[in-house]
């Protein structure tokens, strides 16, 4: 009720007549024109001007012209838009406009670059959603993760023979009787280099692990002395296999592949002079300075057959004919790395060649 | 693991107070003095007051002797090393060399119970034992030491020469008469005013260096060499029993005057059973341990280090020992751990029956303790504890 | 709510056009909103459907021609490889990867009605809800009559193969949860109603001489370990494979913990034997190891039964940067390498017992632990610790 009351009084105030009046249109700044006129006094009782509140600007609002439209008092006016001539002139994407049978792929895109959805003409798809069902992965247009990730565009199968072909004039064939025979390559190449190039998506051709060169060498086509082949594997250290025989330099510490074999080749040719020479200390070599334990004239060997002769005496069954065949354990023994398994064989052989049986 | 295990421990004996009639198959050897056969795969008990004069409680490893303790009665497994420790001391002779054996094994497979086996063997045969509880003691657990006097740049050490000699006392009271008979072979000065004379029971030199220990490392080695001598004379059979053996080759803990420390060549007491060690006599047995603690740490869980031998002694001391028979300690055999299984069932030692108490969540109601006369507790137990012996005794103890 | 609107023909309403309805306004018919609406979407659908399809032809073919493949041989396996090729990417989801599929197989579906020419739905099913789900219930229905028909009529007779009157063989498989259903049916339903197509289908293979149904039953079946593979976080449980020389059944698998990588093999009938890296299982000295190395074993109750090997390596030192360097020793302190180690037996026993998955995968044993040494902070002296603070 107070609501009502309300409005009601609303509807009759100086504001709600001006809106009306608004809207009817016609007789829009009336007030105005009976101002000029003088019609209404300009002048309080004071001689002061009359000041006019202000309510609306001096021109019609928007709702006004809309609803003069829409009841078919103002006609509607429709404004071209001011690019239209320009995007009319711009051209499809590429993709659309390519023909597989006409373009050649490494024609389009012959480099590395990133992946241009406007150019590549398959319909990719790259995100997750979280409801395949209801929603498939994101196109190509305007997807990051597509950008994002490395491409191999510009080395497709094509376009790497094409590579390869061009460049086929600098190369020279590999030995032919090298393949026939592989056994061939130990024997006329002892020396193989062995390093890793390193290609990536972007523009740098440069990878720190490019420079590393390792050098694989058999040591036995060096064809050093006895001597001199023992000081080497002395020098070697840990870069010498024992089981193949083959010296392994891998070099990483300058700053480019060249660098790095050259490096390699330097320290060959230094340890191939370095076993060569022949100190004077090296004639103070014991016995106990060998690479590798004798079993031939030990002190063992000695001990073994004294006691041999002395367990004959006391009864025991010595199995002397064994010795050999205990020497040759002893030695690898003595010369490998110790297993359970050895030193259980050992035992064995320990047992045996004493006459003491396990279970008497 | 730790904590809890605490806690489960004390419940499962809280559970296992119900007494069970077990009738299992305990097999005990038979006791007697003569040499039988050693049946490997029994239990063997053996008399507390043997025990005690081979002074057992200090030479086993301490926590199987704590145990033994609680359980209040000696009992081991006979296995396959000790049957043939034993084979290799009945061929002891005057005629050979003194026949030298490395027990080597893994970590907790009973190089240490083998050993002292072997010593109770000697004890019914009535040898002679020198026994040494851990070569360690005579290379880093060095108390005090004094110069010698006897060799210049030899390290005596009084404390550890007299409690050998109280032991060597304490073990061969069974063959104390017999040593009273021997006589010694030349007078020994001990120093200005103490002395033992020729042809005098070699038990007096035992007796000097005990009551005078700044002479008892050099009464060490005369009573060694008189052993060796009568023992080629046979007069005697001996068995130098020494764990943790690898350690004379070792490194020490004890500094001369130039604050280096000492190689333990240097260390009278390492040089006097080195002799012993060495086959230049006859009519003997040397039994001694390779152990991994000389060069191992027993904090360290992950490392795995070699066990063997030649690792141990190293060169100089593995071409000193050579000539050897080295026996292997092993991981128990299933058979072996049902055996100790149903002995400790039998002993109520493993009492609880079956996870059926409501108060505890089944996880750990799964766990052996809650399980352990049950099929599935026994596998659990012989699994967890890789058939180690050592383990397998830790783990039904629950610690 | 009901509008004027116009149909002629509604058989085929997806392809009417919309000038082909402003034509037959002689036939005034009434529609709902509803269904102008899915009129409208439909041809939409159909619009677009087509656009894409030209579209991955064309793609197809300029891919063919990339590879220097012929467009023949470009079927979807093909696609899927020179798309790896093309665009290596190294994402460990397989969903976030880019894909290149039929637009028929990777846009979502639109669920078509099929109408009379009185705009009524066709098929009366059309008001149960759900059609679909009670065709296959009758299909079942049917298929359970003509079963024990053919079992009565030939029963003791010799005229048929004795293994058809035997029951449908389904061992080692289980029928395919809800959810495949609704996926295979294109049709959502209630829990109630799967309930009812199990219990449909259980009787049906129940019945003797259901085996003449066997490659109908078996649409509807999955392989046992299928369902809780797809579940695991980390690697599926591996496939058991016989080995050649012992003639026994062995799986393999690769998986890691912190920084050491494992690659584990579980041969069945063996004797609890351990080798890992040359190790047996006494050489891990602390109780803890054991008991993480057993876990799987005591869990599935096999102990004893299965002999594990392992190989293992420390994932930082397979890095090339410097060869020389001294390679790291593994991280991850004592229980890294059991627990690696643990992973990859027990994804092998649940592939090699699988009555005991369900017991492994309650326990967390068949859960990769991603967990990895967090990097030590510049500045600081390690991953969170911070230097002690002085007053100046």
């Amino acid at each position: 009720m107070h609501r009502l009351s309300h409005i009601s009084t609303r509807s009759r105030s100086t504001l709600a007549d001006k809106l009306r009046s608004a809207v009817g249109g016609s007789d829009y700044g009336k007030s105005k024109q009976a101002l000029a006129a003088g019609s209404i006094a300009a002048k309080d009782e004071n001689g002061e001007d009359f000041r006019e509140l202000y309510v609306m600007p001096k021109r019609k609002l928007r709702g006004q012209i809309q609803l003069e439209q829409n009841t078919g008092r103002a006609e509607i006016k429709t404004r071209s838009r001011f690019d239209l001539m320009d995007r009319l002139a711009e051209r499809p994407p590429r993709s659309e406009e390519m023909d597989p049978e006409k373009h050649k792929w490494s024609d389009v895109w012959p480099a590395a670059r990133t992946f241009a959805a406007s150019v590549v003409p398959l319909p990719v798809r790259m995100g997750s959603r979280p409801n395949v069902e209801k929603r498939a992965p994101f196109k190509k247009e305007g997807n990051l993760e597509l950008v994002k990730i490395p491409n191999f565009l510009h080395l497709t199968p094509v376009a790497i023979k094409q590579h390869c072909d061009a460049i086929k004039k600098f190369c020279t064939p590999f030995p032919p009787e090298l393949i026939a025979t592989p056994s061939l390559a130990a024997t006329c190449l002892p020396i193989s280099v062995q390093y890793s190039t390193y290609i990536h998506q972007g523009t740098n051709i440069r990878d720190i692990r490019s420079r590393v060169v390792t050098m694989i060498v058999d040591v036995e086509s060096l064809k050093l002395t006895e001597n001199a082949q023992e000081k080497f594997i002395r020098l070697a250290g840990k870069r010498y296999n024992k089981e193949s025989k083959k010296l392994t330099i891998i070099t990483d510490r300058c700053h480019t592949r060249k660098q790095n074999l050259d490096y390699a080749h330097y320290l060959l040719t230094v340890l191939y002079h370095e076993a060569n020479k022949v100190e004077q200390w090296a004639e103070l070599k014991e016995r106990s300075d060998n690479l590798q334990v004798e079993f031939e004239g030990s002190e063992t060997k000695t001990k073994l057959v004294d006691l041999i002769e002395k367990a004959k005496t006391a009864g025991l069954k010595p199995d002397e004919s064994s010795i050999t065949e205990f020497g040759e354990m002893w030695k690898s023994y003595r010369n490998s790395e110790e297993t359970v398994d050895k030193t259980r064989e050992y035992g064995r052989q320990m047992k045996k060649l004493l006459g003491i049986s396990g279970n008497n | 693991m730790k904590p809890f295990g605490r806690l489960a421990y004390t419940t499962a004996r809280r559970i296992g107070t119900c007494k069970r009639n077990v009738t299992t198959s305990r097999h005990f050897s038979v006791e007697s003095n003569v040499q039988t056969n050693i049946e490997s795969g029994t239990l063997y008990e053996m008399d507390l007051t043997v025990a005690k004069q081979l002074n057992m409680k200090t030479h086993l490893p301490s926590q199987l002797a704590k145990q033994m303790d609680t359980l209040g009665e000696i009992v081991t497994l006979v296995r396959e090393p000790t049957a043939e420790v034993a084979s290799c001391m009945r061929v002891v002779d005057k005629h050979l060399p003194n026949l030298r054996l490395v027990l080597w094994g893994a970590f907790g497979t009973g190089k240490t119970v083998t050993l002292n086996q072997a010593v109770h063997h000697a004890y019914k045969n009535n040898w002679a034992i020198v026994n040494l509880r851990s070569a360690m003691e005579l290379t880093r657990r060095v108390k005090e030491i004094e110069m010698s006097s006897f060799v210049a740049g030899r390290i005596n050490d009084p404390s550890n020469a007299v409690a050998i000699l109280q032991n060597f006392k304490q073990q061969n009271q069974h063959v104390w008469k017999t040593l009273t008979d021997l006589l010694t072979e030349k007078d020994y000065e001990w120093s200005k005013s103490e002395r033992t004379l020729k042809e005098k029971p070699i038990t007096e030199i035992v007796e000097m260096g005990i009551s005078a220990p700044f002479l008892a490392s050099d009464c060490v080695g005369a009573i060694f060499r008189e052993l060796r001598r009568h023992a080629k004379n046979d007069k005697l059979k001996v068995l130098v029993a020494i764990d943790d053996a690898n350690s004379l080759w070792g490194k020490t803990l004890v500094k001369r005057a130039d604050r280096t420390y000492a190689p333990p060549s240097d260390l009278t007491l390492v040089v006097h059973f080195r002799r012993m060690i060495a086959n230049d006599w006859t009519n003997g047995c040397v039994l001694m341990v390779a152990d991994k603690k000389e060069v191992a740490d027993a904090r360290d869980e992950l490392e795995v280090s070699r066990h063997t031998p030649l690792e141990l002694f190293g060169e100089e001391g593995f071409e000193f020992i050579e000539p050897f028979v080295p026996i292997e300690t092993s991981n128990y055999t299933e058979s072996e751990a049902d055996t100790i299984y149903n002995y400790y069932v039998s002993k109520n030692w493993l009492a609880s029956k079956s996870g059926k108490h409501s108060f505890l969540p089944q996880y750990i109601l799964n766990l052996p303790i809650f399980l352990a006369r049950s099929e599935e507790g026994r596998k659990q137990l012989m699994y967890l504890s890789a058939f180690n012996p050592y383990y397998y005794e830790r783990l039904c103890a629950f610690n | 709510m009901l509008r004027i609107a116009f149909s002629r023909t509604c058989r085929s309403m997806s392809i009417a056009s919309p000038s082909s309805v402003s034509e037959s306004d002689t036939s005034v018919r009434k529609i709902g909103k509803a269904l102008e609406t899915y009129l409208k979407n439909s041809q939409q659908h159909v619009a677009m459907m087509e656009k894409h399809r030209t579209e991955f032809e064309t793609g197809r073919r300029h891919l063919a021609k990339m590879m220097s493949l012929d467009i023949h041989e470009l079927d979807q396996e093909a696609i899927d490889r020179a798309i790896q090729y093309l665009f290596p990417s190294g994402l460990t989801d397989p969903n976030a990867r880019p894909v290149m599929r039929p637009p028929d197989e990777i846009l979502p579906k639109f669920q078509r009605f099929t109408f009379d020419e009185e705009g009524k739905p066709e098929g009366t099913r059309f008001f149960t809800l759900n059609p679909k789900i009670y065709g296959l219930m009758s299909e079942i229905g049917v298929k359970t009559q003509s079963v024990m028909k053919f079992y009565d009529e030939h029963v003791g007779s010799r005229s048929v193969n004795r293994n058809d009157l035997e029951p449908a063989n389904l061992s080692g498989s289980q029928w395919i949860t809800a959810d495949k259903i609704k996926k295979k049916l294109s049709e959502k339903f209630s829990n109630e109603l799967y309930g009812q197509v199990i219990i449909a289908f259980e009787h049906l293979a129940s019945l003797p001489g259901s085996a003449i149904e066997q490659k109908f039953l078996s649409e509807f079946r999955e392989p046992m370990t299928a369902s809780t593979g797809s579940k695991l976080f980390g690697p599926a449980i591996p496939e058991v494979q016989i080995c050649a020389e012992s003639n026994k059944r062995y799986a393999e698998v690769t998986t890691h913990c912190k920084d050491t990588r494992a690659t584990v093999r579980v041969t069945d009938a063996g004797k609890g034997k351990y080798n890992i890296d040359g190790l047996q299982l006494h050489d891990f000295r602390h109780l803890q190891a054991r008991e993480i190395l057993l876990a799987p074993m005591i869990i599935s109750q096999t102990l004893g039964r299965f002999d594990v090997a392992a190989t293992t390596s420390c994932i930082s030192n397979s890095l090339p940067e410097a060869p020389n360097r001294e390679p790291l020793r593994r991280s991850g302190g004592m229980s890294a390498l059991p627990r690696a180690v643990r992973h990859g037996a027990a994804l092998c026993i649940a592939a090699l017992h699988p009555e005991s998955t369900e017991s492994l995968r309650l326990s967390g044993l068949l859960t990769l632990d991603p967990r990895k040494n967090e990097r030590s902070k510049v500045n600081q002296p390690g991953a969170r610790a911070k230097w002690i603070w002085k007053r100046r």
